[in-house]
């Protein structure tokens, strides 16, 4: 109903057409301000009028309008928009000058593109300039900083490791709080960004190079994403890709190169003296304690270490002599820094190569990619073969088409993570210095193999049979991806307002893994080889149709835009391993002689959808806006498949008042407003609302079946109502700008996996009961300080400060692992026991416990101790970047930071560390080193105790909870752009060179430890973040 | 001309409007069957039954529970610096919370066995099957329903010959629903009450057809019906069905004890079910065992244990590591009675032949001087099988008991009997203060002691506030 009064209002405005005056013409040139060169593709508008035209390749342009207009108006994306008066001469050329996030600008938002003057939403533009020759994989990591709100954390520094992205707030429980992605107008699969079985992380979306894009929008509030439906409740991405211009054909080359290492140093550790020494103390003490002579107890504390930690690195038996000084002639065979074994130096290699150009007609980019990135830790890389080719042809007055497409083949190499012997940076940061890389004889000397190289030590108690440095010549863990993307489309322009434009789009990748555990040492030894082949394949085929209707009619300007989407995924997956390898060397099943398991199987899920939006504006200066959109998706109960979704947003031109038209030093003042709702689906499982007995189990050679899921029928979509108020400004000659917004997110109806007594048989059932608020501030201030002909300064700030809080749950309480959900708290609230300190009688670690009178008394019995909320959030208070870019004739500097303050993080390293004699032969921080002892009362580190500990003091608490704050400067670049004469002498139309620093600096509050945990404050023995120094050139001719 | 354009732009629109039909939202899993067709045809609802069998491989369950019994019951030890992520660490010290891993485990897994055996309880009355079928599937699913009662009962309350009295854990017969109001604990008595009821049904009606030593037979609901009723004190019966059981699974030779306990030998009642294709990889009784570091290989026996055994004893041959006996490390002793090496389908024994015999000769044994030459007559099957004597027993009163116990424990260690031997008959757990025992962690433990009894999971208390008020004490709640 709604829709069709719409209609009838647009066919109404359309029959009221307005007289047109006499004419003339007005031609011109426009040029690049910073280096005089023609522009091509400029609009020309007649300011508050119908006709407009375009600048040609020389920059040329001609238009007719009436003679009553006095000025036009030249806009150009990432170029500040002017409107200038028409001389007598009717001739007019304009200089437009670069903007940086001006106001003016053309924004990308959802099925178009909107000038931001007249944009009624909340978007951040991030454009290419902050994401090309940077070296990373993926695009997501250069929007740390870049865009207000928008919390961005890497945790792994694995080349194509996945990033984790968040949109104002944490927006859900259970279901994902990723945002949508969409590329070219497509959204792209849902089910996560990582499609890998075995990879420990990885990132479909490091298949695009981010070299071939052109800019990403992320569209925060429910004017600019409600139009996304039940997908935009967690914010909407759009990533446009480079498209040609009409011009000569511009090719472009661009080389870098860089070397990476480990960004943050972690906790100093114990070298093999002083680990050896730590433990021949304590059982020194021990043994005079029980009335042996000093030298007697020298002796048997030596027997006693050597025999504790199974190895003796010392060239004697007995090296440590009554008091704990080094025996005569003692010494070291070896001391293995096994951090510096498993780390190397990360190269980056990046080469691009594009051309693009085209007619007015016929416009095209074409490139290729090649990325290579060797990782930090050995055996991690990542190689990325890209294409691009994008084409669109407007065959006449009313008819065009086009194509978009994207091909990508990636190979990457992970090592194992998390917490199995395997993974090589937990294994450095654990294992004791005491223990050799190599097997050594009887004189310390490495032992050879056949062919003279050194044969490597599995021995160890901490990770029995493993040793990353041997595994990482004999394991593999091999990740190639092919992507493919195509979308072709076609348009349709009727009636003179009419654009009919119909797109299909093929998303296709598919994932092969290879995991081998050898037979000799490692995961694979109890059956004499593992290997596991995985083939996946992802395929999102994409039908979208929408009409628009175009029109400005004197003041107003109205457009529509109806639409209908359906969208299918499916999911494919083929597994199979094998066991009992013959021999080293091979890796595929056929050289093995067990088949292990075998298993295929897909999931699907589809969406069908129906949108439709409205703009208005009246006069340039009254904006008005409204979307609705109705979804329905597979995976829900029969009742509640569809949800429908809408948006309100209104604007408020202030400057374009007469009372502030005269206030010269106001170039821009917009007051914005939006409501609406959104919704979230993502992250639960495809089947989610199905009752399921699952399918894939075996015994005694027979099928299995479990019951494996509860049914809940009315599962449905997540809810989020979404009001924002925010200003946009632009003062003094535009060079101070920025907007301030005002958000809050009411999110009901949350996905939530309700956690249930054991006693039905399940953990829990995935259910709509809980409700959330995010709240919170956004500031983006731009300033341009200085500019001048030759010095130019602009600054960028954003800083976001969001609340969050649970409204509503099944119950008062519930725990979610290390976090409690309470009504009225934040969702990151931690929940662990709360530790106190030490006991100064005896060196051990207390803990607070509830007595039977409910009081909160101290305790050193871990198994008593409670677990207590009021321990502070992951969640940071505030997060932001500040960018500097400067241009100071032919050289361009660029300083991109980002800070994040407030938040707690688990520093799950310093927790493996300070094992105090818990875990024999795990590497221990320096701390121990002054432990507390009866000699060494008042230390707030727990006591040392070799044998019997049965203290606990490790074990998970709040001892090992710190404040996140830290500011990571994220890149600097420093270019030199050649003279054009010099590089003009070369046929070059420019060239540049450009050094770059990726995350050269961290400041943490927290020192040891990389503050970039996971958005819940966790880490998993994650390859650490890198720091990488590149060099790089571009040509363009 | 331009009515043309109206046409093609309105097809191009049209076509994608009228191109949604309402089952375009419909999907189905693949991974997975819809619930309501679980017990819709007979192949169904035999894939059921046997995903419960399923579910009692789990690596965490029930050889967890076996690995756990004997790492607490004294005889064997886990080496203190042994890696392999800590495991059995907590339990050899008894420094479990509720947030450890054991107790999750082991309370999620049952509780999912007993839930998917409710299922047949609730379908299989109403399911296409003869009644003589649905009398056999609810023999063996009641019999699957004790076993996990059994075992979970012994972890999370207190014996019952110590207290019948005290809190066992919540009974559950039906199932029960994400919006059901969530049970408190029962009695232990009330839950071995259930135990019995279901065992006895099961022995009942279980079809003599039913043979393979992997599911439940039979012999195997007997072998579980002495193993309860001597965990009871009731001896009268623990020794009917323990002789009951034994029926024609006659003791294996001596030699075939130190195979390895891979496949059934002739006196295997009831296994778990391990192949090449479906094993449960590291987390296995033959992994921790293992002495040759090929998997876990971080269990050894006692200075104490091993001492205990006679030269003459055929068993001592378990421990022989490359012809012999060894240790690796300052703690304990190699012990070689489980091959992790030869193959993954390592089959673990759960009821044998010899544990009937002895369970029959303490029942006997315990039911004073009358039954003692019954009690010898079976301990000396064990022992002859040995060669650790000829003739019966000339210990009388508790030291015939008290000899009948060591031999269970030389005969059974590495099984799973240790610690709920030492609950049951209410025995101090002492970890000998000397250096010889090879125990790095030495206390004693007096029967009743809060640590003998595992904690209720923090996740079974967090979504289950009944539970909250019920911890068991000791533990933070």
């Amino acid at each position: 109903m709604k829709q069709k009064l719409l209609l009838l209002f647009i066919f109404c405005l359309l029959f009221s057409l307005v007289a047109i005056a006499q004419e003339r013409t007005i031609t011109g040139i426009v040029t690049n301000k910073e280096d005089g060169k023609p522009l091509s593709g400029v609009t020309v508008k007649v300011v508050s009028g119908k006709a407009s035209a375009q600048t040609n390749a020389k920059g040329a342009f001609s238009i007719n309008v009436p003679s009553l207009v006095k000025s036009l108006e030249f806009s150009y994306l990432g170029f500040i928009s002017q409107i200038n008066a028409i001389p007598n001469n009717n001739i007019i050329n304009v200089s437009l000058s670069v903007g940086i996030n001006a106001l003016e600008e053309v924004v990308v938002v959802a099925y178009g593109t909107v000038r931001k003057e007249n944009f009624t939403g909340s978007a951040s533009v991030v454009n290419a300039k902050n994401f090309e020759n940077r070296p990373n994989t993926s695009l997501q990591k250069a929007l740390q900083g870049a865009a207000a709100g928008v919390q961005v954390t890497s945790v792994s520094g694995q080349p194509g490791a996945a990033t984790q992205i968040r949109v104002r707030g944490i927006g859900s429980i259970s279901a994902g709080s990723d945002p949508l992605y969409v590329i070219d107008g497509i959204a792209i699969t849902p089910t996560g960004n990582d499609l890998t079985v075995f990879a420990q992380t990885a990132d479909i979306l490091s298949s695009l190079n981010p070299n071939d894009i052109e800019s990403l929008t992320v569209l925060k509030d429910a004017s600019a994403a409600a139009i996304y439906g039940s997908r935009a409740s967690n914010g909407v991405i759009l990533i446009t890709t480079k498209q040609g211009k009409a011009g000569a054909t511009k090719f472009n080359a661009s080389v870098s190169g860089g070397y990476s290492s480990q960004a943050v140093e972690k906790h100093q550790t114990l070298g093999a003296q002083e680990y050896y020494k730590t433990y021949f103390d304590a059982y020194y003490a021990q043994r005079l304690a029980a009335g042996l002579t000093p030298d007697a107890a020298a002796l048997a504390a030596n027997t006693l270490v050597r025999t504790r930690l199974s190895v003796n690195p010392f060239n004697t038996a007995n090296p440590f002599v009554a008091g704990g000084a080094l025996a005569p002639g003692a010494a070291l065979f070896y001391d293995t820094d096994w951090r510096s074994e498993v780390l190397r130096r990360g190269v980056t290699k990046d080469v691009n190569v594009s051309a693009s150009g085209g007619t007015d007609k016929t416009k095209y980019y074409v490139s290729g990619g090649y990325f290579d990135q060797k990782g930090i830790v050995l055996a991690s890389d990542f190689k990325r073969f890209s294409g691009k080719f994008n084409l669109n042809n407007t065959v006449n007055d009313f008819f065009s088409f086009g194509i978009n497409n994207t091909l990508a083949n990636s190979t990457q190499n992970t090592p194992p993570g998390a917490g199995g012997g395997a993974n090589p940076v937990r294994f450095g940061d654990i294992i004791s210095n005491i223990y050799t890389l190599y097997v050594r004889d009887a004189a310390g000397n490495p032992v050879l193999d056949a062919q003279g190289n050194p044969i490597y030590s599995y021995v160890n108690p901490v990770s029995p049979d493993f040793n990353p440095v041997g595994l990482s010549k004999l394991d593999q863990f091999i990740t190639k991806t092919t992507r493919i993307t195509t979308s072709p489309y076609a348009e349709v322009k009727f009636l003179k307002d009419f654009t009919a434009r119909s797109t299909v789009s093929l998303d296709y990748s598919a994932i092969r893994e290879n995991r081998f555990y050898n037979l000799l040492n490692g995961n694979g030894v109890g059956v004499r080889g593992r290997g596991n082949r995985s083939s996946r394949e992802d395929i999102t085929t994409t039908y979208i149709n929408t009409l628009t209707y175009n029109k400005n009619i004197g003041k107003h300007s109205v457009n529509v835009l109806l639409g209908q989407e359906a969208y299918k995924n499916r999911f494919d997956d083929i597994n199979n391993s094998s066991t009992g390898y013959a021999f080293p060397g091979q890796t595929e099943l056929i050289s093995a002689s067990i088949p292990a398991s075998s298993s295929s199987s897909f999931t699907e899920a589809r969406f069908s959808s129906y949108f439709s939006r409205l703009t208005y504006d009246f006069s340039n200066k009254y904006f008005f806006s409204g979307s609705l959109r109705r979804d329905g998706y597979s995976a829900f109960g029969p009742d509640k498949k569809n949800g429908n979704f809408w948006s309100l947003g209104g604007a408020w031109r202030i400057s374009e008042e007469k009372f502030l038209k005269n206030v010269t030093f106001i170039n821009e003042l917009k007051l914005r407003g939006s409501y609406g709702i959104t919704g979230n689906n993502s992250g639960i499982g495809r089947y989610a609302a199905q009752g399921l007995y699952g399918l894939g189990g075996a015994y005694e050679g027979q099928s299995a079946t479990n019951y494996t899921q509860l049914a809940n029928t009315d599962l449905g979509w997540e809810q989020s109502t979404t009001a924002e108020i925010g200003l946009d400004f632009a003062v003094l000659n535009r060079r101070i700008s920025g907007e301030i917004a005002y958000f809050k997110r009411g999110t009901i109806d949350l996905i939530f996996a309700k956690p249930l007594s054991r006693t039905t048989g399940f953990t829990s059932i995935t259910t709509n009961l809980a409700s959330m608020d995010n709240s919170g501030i956004e500031i983006s201030l731009n300033a341009i300080p200085i500019r001048t002909t030759n010095f130019r300064w602009d600054i960028a700030f954003n800083i976001a400060k969001i609340d969050n809080k649970v409204n509503k749950l099944t119950q008062d309480e519930v725990v979610s692992g290390t976090k409690l959900l309470k009504v009225g708290e934040n969702v990151t609230q931690w929940y662990l026991r709360e530790y106190v300190g030490i006991d100064q009688t005896d060196g051990r670690a207390m803990w607070y416990k509830n007595d039977a009178a409910g009081n909160k008394v101290t305790t050193k019995i871990y198994a008593e101790a409670n677990q207590y909320a009021g321990l502070g959030n992951s969640m940071p208070t505030f997060t932001g970047g500040f960018n500097n870019n400067l241009t100071y004739k032919d050289f361009d500097l660029s300083i991109f930071t980002y800070f994040s303050y407030g938040g707690k993080i688990y520093d799950a390293l310093y927790q493996a560390l300070s094992h105090n004699g818990i875990t024999p032969g795990q590497q221990m921080s320096r701390d121990v080193l002054n432990a507390w002892s009866p000699t060494n009362t008042g230390s707030t580190t727990p006591r040392f105790l070799p044998t019997s500990n049965t203290d606990l003091s490790n074990s998970q608490s709040s001892r090992f909870l710190f404040d996140g704050s830290f500011m990571r400067v994220k890149n600097i670049t420093l270019g030199y752009t050649l003279k054009k004469d010099w590089s003009a002498k070369a046929k070059l139309a420019n060239v540049r060179l450009f050094i770059m620093a990726e995350n050269p600096f961290t400041l943490a509050k927290h020192k040891g430890f990389d503050p970039e945990a996971t958005i819940a404050g966790l880490s998993d023995n994650d390859i650490p973040n890198v720091k990488t120094f590149s060099a790089g050139l571009t040509v363009g001719f | 001309m331009n009515y043309k354009i109206v046409i093609y732009g309105a097809i191009i629109f049209l076509a994608g409007l009228g191109g949604c039909k309402k089952e375009f939202l419909e999907v189905t899993p693949t991974t997975a069957i819809n619930a309501k067709e679980a017990f819709s045809s007979p192949a169904t609802i035999a894939a059921a039954l046997t995903g419960i069998y399923d579910l009692s491989t789990l690596g965490a369950y029930k050889y967890d529970m076996i690995l756990n019994n004997d790492i607490k019951g004294g005889d064997i030890l886990v080496v203190s610096g042994a890696g392999n992520y800590g495991r059995f660490i907590n339990g050899y010290q008894f420094i479990e919370s509720p947030t450890s891993n054991e107790p999750i485990n082991y309370w999620s897994t049952g509780y999912r066995i007993i839930a998917n055996a409710n299922q047949f309880e609730l379908n299989i009355p109403t399911s296409p099957l003869t009644a003589a079928e649905k009398t056999a599937y609810l023999a063996e699913t009641r019999a699957l329903r004790a076993e996990a009662y059994f075992w979970m009962v012994q972890w999370f309350g207190k014996p019952f010959t110590l207290d019948p009295e005290a809190m066992g854990v919540p009974l559950i017969t039906a199932p029960v629903g994400p919006n059901d109001a969530p049970s408190p604990r029962a009695k232990v008595k009330e839950i071995y009450a259930q135990i019995l009821s279901d065992l006895l049904y099961a022995e009942a009606n279980i079809p003599a057809a039913k043979t393979s030593v992997y599911r439940m037979t039979k012999g195997a609901i007997q072998g579980y019906l002495a193993r309860v009723y001597l965990t009871m004190g009731n001896f009268p019966e623990a020794s009917k069905y323990a002789k009951l059981a034994r029926t024609g699974k006659p003791l294996s030779t001596a030699a075939a004890l130190t195979t390895g306990f891979t496949n059934p030998t002739s006196e295997w009642i009831y296994a778990l079910n391990s192949r090449t294709d479906d094993n449960a990889g590291f987390i296995t009784v033959h992994s921790f065992y293992d002495p040759f570091d090929i998997g876990y290989s971080s269990f050894r026996a006692t200075d104490d244990f091993l001492n205990s055994f006679d030269n003459a004893d055929l068993r001592k041959r378990q421990f022989l590591v490359n012809g012999a006996i060894s240790r690796r490390g300052p703690e304990g002793f190699l012990i070689n009675k489980f091959d992790f090496r030869t193959s993954p389908a390592q089959n673990q024994v759960i009821i044998r032949s010899s544990e009937m015999f002895l369970i029959e000769a303490e029942a006997e044994a315990r039911q004073g001087s009358v039954n003692e030459t019954a009690a010898k007559v079976a301990l000396l099957a064990i022992q002859s099988r040995a060669g650790v004597a000829t003739l019966p027993s000339a210990n009388t009163g508790q030291a015939l008991i008290n000899e009948i116990m060591a031999e269970r424990g030389k005969e059974l260690f590495g099984e799973g009997f240790k610690y709920f031997d030492l609950l049951r008959t209410k025995t101090p757990l002492v970890r000998t203060p000397t250096a010889a025992s090879g125990h790095w962690a030495v206390f004693t433990l007096q029967s009743g002691d809060n640590k003998l009894v595992l904690p209720l999971p923090q996740a079974e208390l967090n979504a289950n506030p009944i539970l909250k008020g019920q911890q068991n004490p000791g533990y933070s709640n």
